[in-house]
Order: structure tokens, then C-alpha cells, then sequence
């Protein structure tokens, strides 16, 4: 049996079109696969080529969530944000999983089938890292009153956080830079939130607007590192517990450890 | 900056950090909101995740307490903030995510009155000029005037009143100044509060809110002889007479030197306070009683197992449980379950029959769990359910405790963990002093 591999766009909507032309084109089955950017060309297998479609990836989300809710469509746009390379063959089959009707109850309670499992794991892990830039992200004022943060995630959350700082700071101009994939979450005061994408020839100058500093920025960062460091208690001491917690990669860019 | 210092020196003894149990948005004309389930933005070297400005107003006070470091008779440097230093502070902090919100607390300044008033002044402007929305928890003043404590409580999201020792007997030895009576009279009146404004709330949904995250205490483990049941006991009562949203215990450092204090030898008993926290958790979250875990013939928990894993081997009767069909509170008696993968087991097992190899996949830690479940009828191996035998595999399979972690300060477990053993010690001590 030849199998059909479709290789689609690293990006929520290139694995969501690709979904889209797994039905269209009638090649639906346990044999076919969706795989993100190149890989190693197997022998026995179709390949074809998935240009990103916006349209039609908007018709597979407005399927999954008419058919399956807005829980699990959460579950799936966290999951497409991780860096795994399964993630679109997972998402993939999870959906139609759901199609085929094989999942009595929400889908996500499907635990025990291995595809949907691994949707959930991944959308787990992303939810942490989320949660862990919202915990662990530190703004510092340069001129002009504006917020600048610098983050370097594991997988690609400066959408997820976004809302989450909007809500908290509607008055503020704040930028999240992420500098692993270029990308930039913007916020001015009273507006909405958008994120932009910046080009490799650009990184000397936000390199240079990240380490500005406000007049009164210095004064802030120590007096923060001064109230980390009194508030542990010495007869207590335990640094791999601190680690455990706040693991080191989060570390370089946060002011209470530089 | 020294300021600073001084005051959040002085408020590091407290625990409860948490941001916890309120929901809120901005409503687009100040800064802030509060996430349900808190956020943690660091942690200290000590492994206690900072959430919260946790400092002091003052640490001037007119009480001495033999086990607090700003009591009266020690000569320590004292520092007061103003209120609107504070507010800044705060904002600043804020705005740079380095903190959730403010935890207020402070020494008594003239009266307890008086320091009310001041915490009060701070929040209010807070809350109203700096039009700050994010979390707010404070220590409520035994001994002030209620009228405030309530007005305070319309303002906070959380607030909190020290039981600091587990029984009567033992505040009067080492807190003079303060009394049971004095610390219960204003959690009732918060508690009051609460549940009157529930029924606002229901009635009106924009009535104004009166601490919504609920109050919390916190209580000092080993300053006094108390035992693990009297203050399990205690704690239960807390929850069901008081509605306390938690129970904080910590383990007692010794600032001071004192006759009344117990030596501590092996440190702050650390692990007695993370068995206190395991069977917290059982109270809160498990369906557990107190009685059903310690008694009068079993004062203490055990030092080598887990209150739930000691429990199960107790009640071998019970087991073993059936994944497929035990009711989700039988399921979250089996030590290597928990809440979240008990829910899962659940969930899943609606659509699908459920075997080993999918437990280990949802979460349930398998090598705890094997010796009291069965899949289908079976067990993952045929071992006998047998006391002695689990125990001994359990006692294998090594507890991962908070305070192991560190290699540099990884102790063997000692005699000094008993609390039997370190008070009779004590009581040796005492007497040949005197």
C-alpha cells in the first residue's frame, strides 16, 4: 500500500490546510500523513506538496469547533504552537478521530487513543510554557515609558500571552520581543494587541531598544533584587528546590538573576 | 532601599505567598487583575515561590512575642513605610511583572486600632488613586475595631489572622499579649462578612466585593509541644467552622533566644511541616478526616510514609480498587493518584476499557499504585496484599521530598524528626537548667 504524505508550512494554518486537503483530496485513512517542512523522502509514499491557505484553514477551525467545541479547539491551537514535528500528524489524526465519531463524550476525553493523548501532552507542555512566561517575564521601562520584555520559549506563546498582559495593563505601551523567532507582541495604550514579525536585519536595533534603560529603571531592578534576596529564609536554604521551580533557562533575562 | 530591606526582612517569616482565589478583569481604567489559580513570578533560595510584595507596614511594635524576631525587647534596626511609598513601590513592582500584588502586614504601631488604620489608609489609596486592581491580601489586626477590619475587608482580596500556636495553652506561654478569644472574634466577623456579601452578590451582581479570595491563617509547627493530631484537629475545625480557604503551617525557626523556645538541633522540622501539608491536602481535596488518619493512640504521622500511603496500609480491607468502575472518591484513596489524574481515569474510562499501560500514560505514578488496583479484575503483577510486603516496596520505591532535593543540604532522616524524641530532649535540657 502506497501511503500519502502531505508537507505543509511550520504554522497553524499550514497544518490546518493541509487537514483541509487530506479530505478534499479523498486521502483520508490511517496510512496518510501530514509532516511539517522536509524530512527524510520515504520510498513507498506519495508526496505532496500543501501551499498555506488561510481560507481553508479558517474552514477546519470552524469545523472543529462547531463539531467539537471551543475546549477542544483550545487544545488543538495550543498543541500547533509547540515545536514538535508530530504535532500536525497528531492534530491531524485527532480530528478525525472525532470525524469518524470513534470518541464517545468530548474528544479530549479520549485519552487511551494515542493520537489525541499526544495533542493533549503537547497542548499541556505549551500551556506550562505559557504560564511559565506569564510567572517568569520581566518588563523593564526604557525611554519614552515604554514596557519592553524579551523572551526566548521553548514554543511559539507570545499570542497566548498577549491577552493575558493586555488585560492587565490596558493603560500601559508594552512589547513583548520574542528574539528566538523574531517576533514582536504590541501593545498601546487603549488599542488592541497585535503581533508582528521582524527581519533578520533588524536584530542589532532591538538588541539596542532592549537594553535601554528609564531614568528611574536602574533604581527599581535593585531594589527588587535586594527584596529577593532578603526574603529567603537562610535556616531554610534550599537551592535545587529553587530550581525545580524556576528552572535556569528561564534565567538570563530576568532581573532578579542578572 | 534600607527601608525596604528592614521591612520585607521582617515580614519573610510569614508564608502564605499566595495570589490565589480571585478572578477579576480591568476594567480598562487602572492597572491589574487576578487570575484564579495566582501566579508565582520567583522564587527565593530557600524554594518558596514570591507572588506577593510581602512586607511589613512597620516593624515597630509594642507586643513580645517570644518567637518573633520584631518583638518589643530585641534591639533591632525599626523602619516605617508611608502610605504612598508603599503605593508606588507596589505599582512599580507591579507594572514590571515582578509581582502578583501587595501582602500587607505590620507590626503594632501604639494599637492595634491605630495599625489598622494605617493598613487601611494604604489600600485605599491604592486601590483608589493609583486605581490598582491586581491582588491585595492583608493581616487583620486582633484586637482592632471591627468597623474597620471591615472596611478594610471590602477593599482586599484576601485576608488573613494568625493563629500562630495550635492551641490556647500554647499562645499564652510564648505570646502573652495576644489571646485566642482576640484572633477568633475578628475570623468570625470576616467570616460573617463573607457569607452576608455572598447573598449580596447573588442578589446584586455589582455589589461591591468583600473578600473574595477568602481568609487564610497560618499556625507555627514545633515552638510547642503540641502534637500531629491536635493540630490536624485544629485545622479541620478551621475549615469547617471558620470556611478558611487554607491553612498555612510553618515550621519554627528560632530568631530568638529564649527559655521558652525549643533547641532545634537538626533545624526547622521540615519534614513535619510537609507531612502537615500532605495531610492538608487530604482534608481539602481527598475527602480525608483527621480522625481517620492520626488518633489519640497514633499522635503523629509517620516519618517514613506518606499520610496516604500510611492510611492505605492500614486499611488494606479497602483494596484493591477496580479502575474501571470504583467510584472517583475510592479512586482518590490509592496512593498514586491524585485529583487531576483521578478525574482523568474517569473521563477516559467512559469511552474506553482501561488498562496498566494506559494509567501509567494518564499520570497515575504505576509503582505506588500497583499494589492497590486492579484492571479488569487483575493485577498488573500477582503479589499479595500483604502489610508488611507493601510496605517494604513502598518504602523502596523512595518518597521525593522537597527538602532532598539539595544536595548540599541532604540529611539522612534522624531521631531529631520525631517530635517525641526532640521534646523530651527539650524537657531534659529544661531541666538541667533549672
Amino acid at each position: 500500500m502506497i501511503q500519502s504524505i502531505l508537507v505543509c508550512q511550520n504554522s497553524m494554518e499550514g497544518v490546518l490546510t493541509a487537514i483541509y486537503r487530506v479530505y478534499e483530496w479523498k486521502l483520508n485513512g490511517p496510512d496518510t500523513m501530514i509532516q511539517i517542512g522536509e524530512a527524510d523522502l520515504r520510498l513507498f509514499a506519495n508526496y505532496y506538496e500543501v501551499e498555506t491557505v488561510p481560507p481553508l484553514a479558517e474552514k477546519v477551525a470552524s469545523t472543529v469547533l462547531k463539531r467539537f467545541g471551543e475546549d477542544t479547539w483550545e487544545f488543538i491551537c495550543y498543541a500547533l504552537a509547540s515545536e514538535d514535528p508530530g504535532k500536525g500528524q497528531a492534530v491531524y489524526r485527532t480530528i478525525a478521530e472525532g470525524l469518524a465519531g470513534a470518541i464517545r463524550g468530548p474528544l479530549m476525553h479520549g485519552l487511551a487513543n494515542d493520537d489525541i493523548r499526544k495533542v493533549f501532552e503537547l497542548s499541556r507542555h505549551v500551556h506550562n510554557e505559557a504560564h511559565r512566561m506569564i510567572e517568569f517575564l520581566r518588563f523593564r521601562e526604557v525611554e519614552g515609558n515604554i514596557l519592553m520584555a524579551r523572551i526566548e520559549p521553548d514554543a511559539d506563546v507570545t499570542a497566548l500571552i498577549m491577552p493575558h498582559f493586555a488585560d492587565r495593563f490596558p493603560l500601559e505601551n508594552f512589547v513583548i520581543v520574542d528574539t528566538r523567532r523574531r517576533l514582536a507582541g504590541i501593545h498601546s495604550a487603549r488599542k488592541p494587541w497585535f503581533v508582528a514579525r521582524y527581519e533578520k536585519e533588524k536584530d542589532a536595533q532591538v538588541e539596542g531598544i532592549l537594553g535601554q534603560y528609564s531614568e528611574n529603571e536602574q533604581e527599581m531592578e535593585e531594589l527588587f533584587k535586594h527584596f529577593c534576596k532578603t526574603l529567603g529564609v537562610k535556616e531554610r536554604r534550599n537551592i535545587k528546590l529553587q530550581q525545580q521551580f524556576l528552572p535556569l533557562k528561564y534565567r538570563p533575562f530576568m532581573t532578579e538573576f542578572t | 532601599m534600607e527601608k525596604l530591606e528592614i521591612l520585607s526582612d521582617a515580614a519573610k517569616y510569614d508564608v502564605a505567598c499566595t495570589s490565589s482565589g480571585s478572578e477579576r478583569k480591568n476594567d480598562g481604567t487602572g492597572i491589574g487583575n487576578a487570575v484564579k489559580a495566582g501566579i508565582c513570578h520567583s522564587f527565593s533560595s530557600d524554594g518558596r515561590c514570591i507572588s506577593l510584595l510581602k512586607i511589613l507596614f512597620t516593624n515597630e511594635c509594642i507586643y513580645d512575642c517570644k518567637y518573633c524576631i520584631n518583638r518589643r525587647s530585641n534591639d533591632v534596626p525599626r523602619a516605617s513605610f508611608t502610605p504612598d511609598e508603599l503605593c508606588r513601590l507596589t505599582i512599580e513592582f507591579y507594572r514590571r511583572n515582578y509581582i502578583e500584588g501587595l501582602f500587607l502586614s505590620s507590626g503594632i504601631l501604639y494599637n492595634p486600632t491605630f495599625t489598622m488604620g494605617l493598613i487601611y489608609q494604604t489600600v485605599y489609596k491604592l486601590r483608589n488613586e493609583y486605581r490598582f486592581q491586581g491582588y491585595i491580601h492583608v493581616k487583620a489586626i486582633p484586637g482592632a475595631d471591627p468597623e474597620l477590619i471591615q472596611m478594610v475587608g471590602f477593599l482586599v482580596d484576601r485576608m488573613s489572622i494568625n493563629l500562630e500556636l495550635p492551641t490556647a495553652e500554647g499562645l499564652s506561654r510564648l505570646a502573652p499579649n495576644k489571646h485566642r478569644k482576640t484572633i477568633l472574634a475578628p475570623m468570625r466577623l470576616i467570616q460573617n462578612g463573607i457569607v452576608s456579601n455572598r447573598e449580596e452578590l447573588a442578589l446584586y451582581r455589582n455589589a461591591p466585593e468583600f473578600v473574595p479570595a477568602g481568609q487564610s491563617t497560618q499556625m507555627i509547627i514545633g515552638a510547642t509541644p503540641e502534637n500531629d493530631y491536635q493540630i490536624l484537629t485544629v485545622a479541620e475545625k478551621l475549615y469547617q467552622k471558620f470556611d478558611l480557604k487554607r491553612v498555612f503551617y510553618s515550621a519554627f525557626v528560632r530568631v530568638n533566644e529564649d527559655r521558652e523556645l525549643p533547641a532545634l538541633p537538626g533545624g526547622p522540622p521540615l519534614l513535619r511541616e510537609h507531612r502537615l501539608y500532605q495531610a492538608d491536602w487530604l482534608l481539602r481535596f481527598y475527602g480525608f478526616e483527621a480522625k481517620e488518619l492520626l488518633s489519640e493512640d497514633r499522635p503523629d504521622f509517620n516519618i517514613l510514609l506518606d499520610p496516604k500511603a500510611d492510611w492505605a496500609l492500614r486499611h488494606l480491607e479497602e483494596f484493591p480498587v477496580e479502575i474501571n468502575r470504583a467510584p472517583y472518591e475510592k479512586l482518590l484513596r490509592v496512593p498514586g493518584i491524585g485529583v487531576k489524574s483521578a478525574r482523568r481515569i474517569v473521563q477516559a474510562r467512559r469511552s474506553s476499557q482501561l488498562e496498566f499501560q494506559h494509567l501509567k500514560k494518564i499520570g497515575v505514578v504505576l509503582r505506588r499504585a500497583v499494589y492497590f488496583i486492579t484492571c479488569n479484575g487483575r493485577m498488573m503483577y500477582s503479589v499479595k496484599i500483604e502489610e508488611d510486603f507493601i510496605t517494604r516496596q513502598l518504602l523502596d520505591c523512595k518518597e521525593r521530598l522537597p527538602f532532598d532535593a539539595d544536595g548540599a543540604t541532604y540529611r539522612q532522616l534522624s531521631l531529631f524528626d520525631d517530635r517525641r524524641f526532640v521534646m523530651g530532649q527539650d524537657q531534659l535540657i529544661r531541666q538541667v537548667i533549672s
